[in-house]
């Protein structure tokens, strides 16, 4: 279990979280989404160790004395270190600075990089892939990955979640990833946090989200329902309702329709924005 | 092999323990058959490793796969279980289809004269075999 306690945390005089609390259960699959500028990044930095909080306390649950970064996985967002090594030279490195385990690029060399070039000649999704290369073969406990993956071609996205899945049935690693865009990772996510401008706007894991969230196509609906957003599609209102319990009204079984992970926090998110 | 409708409300470890069900009942898995393990099924269809392990625990549970420690989890199916599945399966596709066709507006004598009329053919088929 990780426990993040009344963590307050500023960048300069702008306030970024205050009063935050989160726990993570050993071995769970995390989602953080938001807006951009609730914090999102800043939480796994946060978690990875390499900012500290101005007030508040982390515990990573380890034996006293023990650094998290040494079993940490951190594919933060920007990727400017280790640019001008190769990736033979970036895995050597790494393994030195946290004394872990030195990687055998098997990740890279499976999605066919040439581990002897410069990274900086590599493209950005081959880069993300040397990366997470190195981080995944240290034996990691807590693997956090920040919104870098959309810049990986499907084809090397693909191998990149096979390998990170056998790292989960491994190890069962607790995993945080910072994601906006869910269409091929919201089976591997257990759990769901929602970060809107005052703090965590949903915890919920993602059966039960599923289960509670539904688009509703009607002129009007019930007052009593919750509606989270109302948009026009081709002349007709939906409502996207959470959460939803089939206890008012009449509304016919056509006009209620499943959603999956994407749509449902692309409404949660117009919902932040004061869009309808 | 397996896949997940990302839309549909039904758990994840729900939707793939229906379709290995049926695979169990419609005899596409055999008895004694080993099933993928939980690693070669989660990074095939790109789900959590954890979600094919409750399938697999709730599959055990349900008396249709045994584990066997090291070696993998295998069909186990008894003949007088599969009898009882493929009604409760088939009960389950007749509330769809009826609910569905509700849905479009229709009532029941229409459903069931759209029904008679899709298997009149297959009937007389039958009857003459």
């Amino acid at each position: 279990m990780i426990r993040m306690s009344d963590i307050s945390f500023a960048y300069g005089s702008t306030k970024i979280l205050k009063d935050f609390n989160l726990e993570l259960k050993a071995g769970e699959a995390v989602m953080i989404t938001g807006p951009n500028g609730m914090g999102k990044s800043t939480i796994l930095r946060l978690l990875a160790g390499v900012l500290i909080p101005q007030s508040g306390e982390i515990d990573h649950g380890y034996t006293e004395g023990t650094d998290p970064r040494q079993k940490t996985a951190f594919l933060p967002d920007s990727l400017s270190i280790y640019k001008s090594m190769t990736p033979l030279e970036a895995a050597k490195f790494h393994a030195g600075i946290f004394g872990t385990k030195q990687s055998r690029l098997k990740l890279a060399k499976k999605a066919g990089i040439d581990v002897n070039r410069h990274i900086y000649e590599l493209s950005i999704g081959q880069q993300v892939i040397v990366h997470m290369s190195i981080i995944l073969s240290t034996n990691p406990e807590l693997i956090l990955i920040d919104e870098v993956l959309h810049s990986v071609d499907p084809y090397l996205r693909d191998i990149l979640f096979r390998e990170l899945i056998e790292v989960m049935e491994e190890k069962s690693p607790t995993v945080v990833m910072v994601n906006l865009n869910f269409h091929d990772i919201e089976h591997l996510a257990d759990r769901v946090i929602f970060l809107g401008r005052d703090g965590i706007r949903l915890d919920e894991s993602v059966d039960e989200l599923k289960a509670k969230t539904r688009r509703i196509i009607a002129e009007e609906i019930p007052p009593e329902y919750h509606v989270l957003l109302t948009e026009n599609v081709i002349g007709k209102k939906h409502h996207i309702v959470y959460p939803f319990e089939r206890k008012y009204g009449e509304i016919a079984d056509e006009n209620i329709r499943e959603m999956d992970l994407t749509e449902i926090m692309t409404a949660f998110m117009g919902g932040e924005y004061g869009v309808s | 092999m397996y896949s997940i409708d990302s839309r549909s409300a039904v758990p994840v470890y729900e939707q793939l323990k229906r379709q290995i069900i049926i695979h169990i009942v419609s005899g596409v898995l055999n008895d004694g058959e080993k099933l993928p393990s939980i690693r070669e099924l989660a990074s095939a269809i790109l789900i959590n490793p954890n979600t094919v392990a409750k399938t697999y625990r709730h599959l055990e549970t349900d008396g249709f796969v045994t584990s066997r420690k090291g070696l993998g989890v295998f069909v186990s199916a008894s003949g007088r279980e599969l009898q009882s599945n493929r009604t409760e399966i088939f009960k389950e596709l007749t509330d769809e289809y009826v609910s569905k066709a509700a849905g479009l507006g229709l009532n029941a004598d229409e459903i069931m004269k759209g029904l008679s009329e899709r298997l009149k053919g297959e009937i007389e088929h039958d009857k003459n075999e």
